[in-house]
Formats: structure tokens, C-alpha cells, sequence
């Protein structure tokens, strides 16, 4: 069986192989499941090289953080599923391998559907709830959502569920080419980032025709967090949730001293019961499955293509253009 | 940018004093004034620089009964105290916190050492730089970075509290109990040889610089 072993810290291609492991046997409690789909992300990137705050794990260990996949054995006791049942893998459980053991209750049940899609529904999907319902969940229905990065499979999701609660989306891209897609998804208003917070500033007041913004998104860090901070009105709050620059979140003196506005780390850990993130689950899913919900997809690539699909996703923009999945079943 | 000009003594309106200062301390927000850095570059010019200072009441205005001449006051915040004399309105008088007053990388360094939940309150800009935060620091911690703002501050107590604070500072500056270093006195006539020395920093400039006026 097929996995992408990771044996140290360092460059893609130096330091993950593909090894060949023993077929998975499942122990009281857990399931077998044959993965499916398995969406690549950013950050299974910055675990590979470990990036600074990316460096918690003992080696070897199994790269890829979520998927979906169906159950073909079952453990001793386990009652929730039958084989052939479609389930979410639990975050962090290693999917970019053919099969895996995981315990029954660590994973969601998971609808019939594109799987490419469905494969986004456990990270990038919460995050967007957890973002929307959450952190902006103080919107009324025709306040304004602040957000940059806007173009991300998470971005997209956010101006969908944001405008579902009659939230309107002010996006932030880097590519012209870009406005009329996101406007298509429901996007209010999108512009181009300017590179210069003061100017960006300016056109968000404008498309917003001068709403007082409570709050924005950053995914972008470095300026891409000075710029949020600049368009917010007094005392707004700007929520941190990615570094795609790579760089240190920026915030001028200027917002926090004159205007009192916060920056916010996003975290995952939302009060939420099992059952509570069961039910997110189930709504995301339905959403993706119906296409309510749409990531771009860029490629697809097969276990044995694994060091082609590193090398895409390390690109960005133009030359990524979406998602990476990873079929490990071809 | 900066010269020493002779203006007619200040007349006291209606509810107003006028002070005649006898220390005015410089501060680094000053000398961003005069250079005009961003957020510092919004006042109208001409004018009298100076952030703070004590002196004491020379002349009162018509209504003014709260005050007699002679009496030390504090001078309300921007009243322009590198001068002789004011008129001011009568108003005078687990790790879970990190203050900041230097940002850029130092603003990072600090949220690396607070919990979760922990916020950093920024409260000035030393380096010159922005805050910076990675986002390691950030992400999974619930960490906040929040801003300082005096006058938000203020603005949330009323006068009599602000009062209570300031005689609570006053008498335990008065009894030596808050100090601070003090780094020299000049006479306003040598604001360009005290505007260089605090201009510059750590061991070079070693404390405040303070106005004095002669009395």
C-alpha cells in the first residue's frame, strides 16, 4: 500500500518518499478507510520544510491533513458504520496514502458527491464557518465582511456563506482577472490590491461607499494586515487566519494607537461540542454536494505523480490556479 | 523647521487661565511631529509644539472660581507647553498581558510569550516600524494585539476621575515614589540643542528632556 512518508524536515523532493506499507488492520473501535480524494493545502507545504511554527512531529510520519474516503473494514464494536459507508478523516491523520486505520467516532459521516469537492469540507470549510458565524457572527444582514485573499478555496466560501446570512462581501485579489469569477459566486464587491495600504484603503471606502467595516479577514499577512487594518472603522478588528506572503503579520501604529484596531488569531478550537461540529459538518457537505459550495480544483495528481503535485502547489496565482487534489486510488 | 518666537502674552477667555509654565517635558512624539511622520503629520502650522508640562496659574478668566493665581496645574494634553505661558480651558487636572511600546519585531517576541488568550496592548512605536506578528504566534493561540489609545482611555473616564488619577500620580511623583530619569533641562531659548538630544536614544540620550522656563 502506497504513502507519503516525510523523514525530516527540508526541500519536498529530499526529504518525502514514497514508501510501501503493510495493509492496515483495524483495532477494536476504529475503521479501515480507502481514501478517496485528499486535498493538498499550503501548509502541508510548510510542514514539509519546516517553517518556523510548522515543526511538531516526530518522523517518519504520513504527510496530508484531511480527505475523504469509504470504510472497507471494521473494527471489533464498531456499530456507527457498515462498509461501503463514505466518511471525513479526522485533520492530521495522514491521508496521502491508499488505505488507512482511523477509530470510527474521530470521523464525520460524509455525503454522496463530487469527492474532489467534498475532500475541502474539514478544514477549509470549518474555517470558514468558524470565521463567518464566529468571529463575524456580530453581522447584521447588509453590514459589510471585509476580506483579502478573497480568491482561496476558503475565501470563497466565506463570500457564499457570508451572503447566505445577507452578509455583504467587500474582496480583496491580486488579480483582475478575478472580479468577475468571485462576483459570479455572490462577491458584492471586489478589487484589486493596490500594494499600497493607503490607496487600497481608499477604493474599499469607495465600493463600500463609506460603511464602517466592524472587522476584515487576513489569510495574507505581511502588508496584506496593515491594509485590513487601515479600511476598518474605529475600534474594528481584523482576524488573522493565514500567511500566504509568508511574511509577519504588519500593523501600522497608525490603526492601533489612532483607531484601536485589534489583530486576532483565528483559532480552530471552537466551542463547539462534537455534535455541534457533527451538524457543521453535515451542512457544509450538503452545500459542497450540491455545488452550493465550489473550490477551484487545478489538478489532480495520483500518489506515484506526488512530487509533481508538491512542486504545483509551492506556485501560486496564476500558476496555481486552485486546489491540488490528491487521488491515492488513481 | 522649529524657531523660538516672541508671541503677545496669552488673555484668559471666559473659563480659562492662563498658566505660566515652569517644566515641559519633550517627548519622542514631538519630534515625530516635526517631521511630519504619518499619523503625526495632521496638525495645522503654524504652531506651538509641547504635549505637557506643570506651571503654574498666572491670570484667570471671567467664571473661573475653581482656581486662584499661584496655584500649580497641569496644563490639558497638546496645550503647546514649550512656552512661557498657556492659556489653557480649566480642565487640567499565565501571561496574559504584554505591553509594547517598541513594536516591529519586538511586538512578535512578546505575543511568542503570552498564553492563551493573552492580548498584547501596543502603546508605542520606538523601532519606527510596524508591529509585527507571526503567524505561528497568532494561529491555534487566540492571542490578541490590541492598541493603546490614550484619549480612548480618557475619554472613558469623566473629568473627576481623571483628577483622582492624575493627584493620585502627582503626590507619588511628588513624594519620589514614581521617577523618572531625568536625561536634562534646557531653557526653551536651547530647544535646538534639546530637541537633538532627545532625538537620541538608549544610553546616548539616558532619560527625559525637560523645559524649564525662568521664573
Amino acid at each position: 500500500m502506497k504513502a507519503l512518508q516525510q523523514n525530516a524536515y527540508g526541500p519536498p523532493d529530499k526529504v518525502t518518499v514514497l514508501v510501501d506499507l503493510p495493509e492496515p488492520e483495524p483495532k477494536p473501535g476504529e475503521i479501515v478507510v480507502e481514501v478517496e480524494a485528499a486535498a493538498m493545502h499550503l501548509a502541508d507545504l510548510k510542514f514539509i520544510n519546516g517553517d518556523p511554527g510548522f515543526r511538531y512531529f516526530t518522523f517518519p510520519r504520513i504527510c496530508g491533513h484531511e480527505g475523504i474516503g469509504h470504510v472497507i473494514k471494521l473494527g471489533a464494536g464498531v456499530a456507527d458504520y457498515k462498509i461501503g459507508d463514505r466518511v471525513f478523516l479526522p485533520v492530521g491523520a495522514g491521508t496521502f496514502r491508499q488505505r488507512l486505520a482511523v477509530p470510527a467516532d474521530d470521523c464525520p459521516p460524509a455525503p454522496a458527491g463530487d469527492a474532489k469537492q467534498l475532500a475541502l469540507t474539514v478544514i477549509n470549510g470549518m474555517t470558514a464557518v468558524i470565521l463567518v458565524d464566529d468571529y463575524a457572527g456580530h453581522l447584521k444582514p447588509g453590514d459589510w465582511l471585509l476580506q483579502n485573499g478573497a480568491n482561496s478555496s476558503c475565501g470563497r466560501y466565506i463570500i457564499k456563506l457570508a451572503h447566505d446570512k445577507g452578509i455583504k462581501t467587500c474582496n480583496i485579489v491580486r488579480r483582475e482577472s478575478l472580479i468577475d469569477e468571485l462576483k459570479a459566486l455572490d462577491a458584492d464587491q471586489v478589487i484589486v490590491e493596490t500594494g499600497d495600504p493607503d490607496k487600497t484603503a481608499e477604493l474599499v471606502k469607495t465600493v463600500t461607499a463609506g460603511a464602517e467595516l466592524s472587522i476584515g479577514l487576513d489569510c495574507v499577512a505581511s502588508t496584506g494586515t496593515e491594509t485590513i487594518g487601515r479600511c476598518l472603522a474605529k475600534d474594528g478588528t481584523i482576524v488573522n487566519y493565514g500567511f500566504m506572503t509568508g511574511k509577519n503579520c504588519e500593523v501600522a501604529f497608525q490603526d492601533l494607537f489612532r483607531k484601536h484596531v485589534k489583530l486576532v488569531g483565528m483559532s480552530m478550537q471552537s466551542p463547539r461540542t462534537k455534535e455541534q461540529r457533527r451538524a457543521v459538518y453535515a451542512k457544509l457537505a450538503a452545500m459542497i454536494a450540491h455545488g452550493d459550495l465550489k473550490a477551484k480544483i487545478a489538478a489532480t495528481y495520483t500518489l506515484d505523480q506526488i512530487q509533481a503535485a508538491l512542486a504545483h502547489q509551492a506556485k501560486t496565482g496564476d500558476d496555481r490556479q486552485g486546489k491540488i487534489i490528491i487521488l491515492p486510488n488513481g | 523647521m522649529v524657531k523660538l518666537v516672541s508671541l503677545p502674552d496669552p488673555e484668559p477667555g471666559p473659563g480659562e487661565i492662563v498658566i505660566r509654565m515652569e517644566a515641559a517635558a519633550v517627548h519622542i512624539a514631538d519630534l515625530k511631529n516635526f517631521t511630519g511622520e504619518r499619523i503625526f503629520a495632521a496638525k495645522p502650522l503654524p504652531r506651538i509644539p509641547g504635549y505637557e508640562g506643570v506651571g503654574r496659574v498666572a491670570r484667570l478668566g471671567a467664571g473661573v472660581t475653581q482656581f486662584k493665581v499661584g496655584e500649580r496645574v497641569f496644563p490639558w494634553w497638546s496645550a503647546g507647553t514649550f512656552a512661557e505661558r498657556v492659556a489653557t480651558a480649566t480642565r487640567g487636572a499565565s501571561v496574559k498581558l504584554g505591553l509594547d511600546m517598541v513594536a516591529g519585531a519586538a511586538t512578535g517576541r512578546l505575543m511568542h510569550c503570552m498564553a492563551d488568550g493573552g492580548v498584547v496592548v501596543n502603546y508605542g512605536v520606538m523601532s519606527g516600524e510596524p508591529c509585527t506578528v507571526p503567524f505561528s504566534q497568532m494561529y491555534h493561540k487566540d492571542v490578541t494585539l490590541k492598541g493603546m489609545s490614550a484619549m480612548h482611555g480618557m475619554a472613558k473616564r469623566n473629568m473627576a476621575e481623571l483628577r483622582t488619577i492624575y493627584s493620585r500620580l502627582a503626590a507619588m511623583i511628588a513624594t519620589g515614589q514614581l521617577r523618572a530619569a531625568i536625561a536634562g533641562t534646557y531653557s526653551i531659548s536651547e530647544y535646538g540643542e534639546a530637541f537633538q538630544h532627545a532625538g537620541r536614544t538608549g544610553a546616548e540620550r539616558d532619560g527625559k528632556v525637560i523645559f524649564t522656563f525662568d521664573p
